[in-house]
């Protein structure tokens, strides 16, 4: 089947089967390698992205649901003034060692920032937010500390992305 | 992989018109497919997918005449996020706050996880004590029925569904009574993420220290989700004594019939549960 879907921004049209999956799709088709595979199961969230503007796997969404969807990869974040301070401080804070893992949670960090507008945000808050990534390296310890800080920062984050 | 046969009715009556054209009835419904993306290589290749999810009469939340009606295609979160829910049926609220994640929560739905039958499907066993109901569509037929939701499971993830027949909606009757006490706790691996091991669903009214009434269903712990009828009848009308809740915990032990697997043993399962009645009736009594 044939499948017409926005992109990071551009409007592309792709030759799929019903149940490929968006992760192949988005690596192998257009080359966005930011996002990653790593159990292919829904539970590590290394392969998180937006669709319609909402956190998904990727690697659990069939491609016979995303005719006219609109996709936003991490690849198509990295120009955006926030992403450079998620970035600054998931360094800084030392969150990323072997880094598989961090295109997830950044996923994840841009879409917590943008839901809550307060200052300050509790652990437990940012744990929930992180039930779906795992993270084999830094024992989480670090990657909710740069979180912490970003709350301090007052980013902003748009509520949609090439919309 | 093959090429898979696969439509997306927009509507009922588109479905029924595919399925009517479809003389091989091996019809695979699917909706968010957060379960079904994780088996998709052990699906039979000649199975014709019906993708339900863009059907619109499918979604959302409604309220009429004291009941609550969830369209089956309504994502975990779009329920987590109502306003209707989070008022009416807290105890729904509590059991998808502990489920799976922010991504998968985006995805699964409603009608998913009762049409998967797990008895560790965690919105089953609120719904069950909240004696939901569940309308049916048959396409050959065309016509919708109204079962009881206890009455879907006939083993585990097994259901009573004829092909290609689906879940339309759930059906929550309301109390006129708002002061119900409510209680969902599971037990799994870790907090976050987690597949039951054992879990409990309660609903009660607590008056004049006594137990009015009390509705227990407990999850992945018997072949299908179902209520302990002996285990409440015992408590009905009771004060909880010491005494009274050792007894409580001793009959739900022997009521449910757990197994080993690779999640937890037939034991420790029988301990949880009796320890989550026991948690469960300690918090009916602090909040009164
Ligand atoms: C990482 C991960 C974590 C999870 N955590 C939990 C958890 O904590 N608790 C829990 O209970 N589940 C959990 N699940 C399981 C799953 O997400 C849920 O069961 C979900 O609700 C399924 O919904 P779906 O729309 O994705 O179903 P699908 O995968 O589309 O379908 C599941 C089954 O239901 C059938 N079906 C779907 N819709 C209907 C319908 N309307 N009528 C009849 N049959 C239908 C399908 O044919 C299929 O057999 C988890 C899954 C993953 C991958
Ligand atoms: S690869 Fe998708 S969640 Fe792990
Ligand atoms: S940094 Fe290695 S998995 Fe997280």
């Amino acid at each position: 089947m044939n499948i017409d879907l926005i992109v990071n921004g551009k409007p592309v049209s792709v030759e799929v089967e019903p149940l490929d999956r968006l992760l192949d799709i988005l690596r192998d088709k257009f080359d966005l390698t930011g996002t990653k595979e790593g159990c292919g199961e829904g539970e590590c969230g290394a392969c998180t992205v937006f669709m319609n503007n909402k956190l998904v796997n990727s690697c659990l969404v069939p491609a016979m649901h995303l005719q006219n969807a609109n996709v936003v990869t991490i690849d198509g974040l990295r120009d955006f003034d926030f992403f450079k301070l998620i970035s600054k401080a998931y360094e800084e804070n030392g969150a990323v060692q072997c880094g598989f893992c961090t295109p997830g949670f950044v996923m994840s960090t841009i879409d917590l920032l943008r839901k809550k507008s307060e200052k300050s945000i509790g652990d437990e808050e940012i744990k929930d937010a992180f039930a779906g990534n795992i993270c084999r390296c830094t024992g989480y310890e670090k990657i909710i500390k740069a979180v912490r800080q970003l709350f301090t920062m007052n980013i902003k984050v748009p509520e949609r992305f090439y919309e | 992989m093959n090429s898979m046969q696969c439509y997306s009715p927009n509507t009922l009556d588109e479905y029924q018109k595919i399925y009517s054209g479809i003389a091989e009835k091996n019809i695979l419904v699917f909706s968010g497919g957060t379960d079904l993306m994780i088996g998709r290589h052990e699906l039979s290749q000649d199975a014709i997918i019906i993708d339900i999810s863009g059907i619109a009469e499918l979604k959302g939340v409604e309220k009429k005449e004291n009941k609550i009606f969830i369209g089956s295609c309504t994502t975990l979160n779009e329920l987590l996020y109502s306003h209707k829910i989070q008022n009416d049926i807290p105890i729904l609220i509590k059991a998808i706050k502990t489920m799976a994640s922010e991504q998968i929560r985006n995805r699964a739905t409603i009608g998913g996880n009762i049409g998967n039958a797990s008895p560790a499907g965690d919105t089953i066993t609120p719904l069950v004590v909240l004696e939901a109901s569940i309308q049916i569509y048959s396409p050959e037929s065309n016509e919708v029925k109204t079962i009881p939701l206890e009455a879907l499971f006939s083993g585990p993830c097994a259901s009573t569904l004829q092909n290609g027949e689906i879940i339309t909606k759930i059906i929550i009757p309301l109390f006129e009574d708002k002061d119900i006490f409510c209680y969902f706790r599971k037990i799994g691996q870790r907090n976050a993420m987690t597949i039951t091991k054992a879990s409990l669903s309660a609903i009660a009214k607590y008056s004049d220290s006594k137990i009015e009434w009390i509705k227990l269903a407990p999850g992945s712990v018997s072949p299908v989700v179902k209520r302990m009828s002996k285990t409440e009848e015992f408590l009905q009308g009771k004060k909880l004594t010491p005494a009274v809740i050792n007894e409580s915990k001793e009959i739900i032990g022997k009521e449910i019939s757990p197994i080993t697997d690779i999640r937890s043993t037939k034991a420790f399962r029988v301990l949880i549960t009796k320890n989550l009645l026991a948690d469960c009736l300690s918090e009916l009594i602090n909040r009164h």
